[in-house]
């Protein structure tokens, strides 16, 4: 959990309508879970995501 | 360099591209020019402020600003403690923060973990503390395979890491810009804070090396 900051997606803040900020989170990736070439099944990547591109996985 | 890592059947990918070529350069720098021009002209930007910034980023910020980070955490155990609490406020400490560096965090290498950053989306990189960004952070091929084959663009770099070694890439996919803590290198135990900050490299600090431990 990174705080909350400005969304830029929206482009809000470039229109002078605020920066609808965002809860900003750190969600950590195992690589083998994103690329069938990783070679390490303890490798690691992080992703700054906001509230919004997040989805509860009970809602698939 | 080594392949993108797609076969020739595929359709070209724009993000695997490299854009080397000096006439898209040169364009680009003329968009840049007509840019700053009318910006200038109506009056949102001042062509002294902006030489000012320029120069003070191609001059003044730089990775030795990052090395004193390091150095001091190497030798402060109290500031360590704040830089991986709160970093931005810890760097500030040292005089360091502003623009591309409002939000910092600072990750641990360890005898067990090395952590590289890269930006796939664009370029965004700690400023205050490293300066302005090498070519190859730009470059599309980095920051795709950086994700994709880490340990592949490290071997690239000259540095091979031991399969027990867990690799953590950053994306600094958002506001968060960070700084890689290396390793400091055995040997050292007597060294003060200044001397050892000769030994901290850029490269260090986005991770895609390892700092010497045969420091002489």
């Amino acid at each position: 959990m990174h705080g909350t900051h400005c969304f830029p997606d929206t482009d809000t803040n470039a229109h002078d309508q605020g920066e609808n900020p965002q809860p900003l989170y750190s969600a950590s990736f195992l690589a083998t879970d994103l690329w069938e070439s990783a070679p390490s099944d303890q490798d690691k990547v992080f992703l700054d995501l906001w509230q919004s591109h997040l989805e509860c996985v009970e809602d698939k | 360099m080594a392949g993108d890592g797609h076969s020739h059947d595929d359709p070209p990918n724009p993000f695997l591209t490299k854009r080397h070529s000096d006439a898209e350069t040169e364009a680009l720098a003329e968009r840049t020019r007509w840019l700053e021009d009318l910006l200038v002209a109506k009056g949102y930007v001042e062509k002294d402020t902006l030489d000012r910034i320029v120069d003070l980023y191609e001059n003044d910020i730089g990775p030795l600003n990052g090395a004193k980070v390091v150095a001091r955490a190497w030798t402060d155990r109290a500031f360590k403690k704040r830089l991986f609490e709160d970093a931005t406020p810890a760097i500030a400490e040292l005089g360091f923060g502003g623009i591309q560096g409002e939000h910092m965090v600072v990750v641990e290498n360890t005898a067990d973990v090395h952590n590289m950053v890269v930006c796939s989306l664009c370029s965004c990189y700690p400023w205050p503390v490293l300066g302005l960004p090498p070519t190859w952070y730009k470059d599309p091929s980095y920051r795709s395979r950086a994700l994709i084959d880490p340990r592949g663009v490290l071997l690239e770099f000259g540095l091979e890491l031991p399969p027990s070694t867990e690799v953590r890439v950053w994306d600094s996919s958002a506001e968060i810009r960070y700084l890689v803590l290396p390793q400091r290198p055995s040997g050292t135990d007597d060294w003060l804070e200044e001397k050892l900050q000769s030994l901290v490299s850029r490269d260090s600090m986005i991770g895609v090396a390892v700092i010497d431990s045969s420091a002489d």
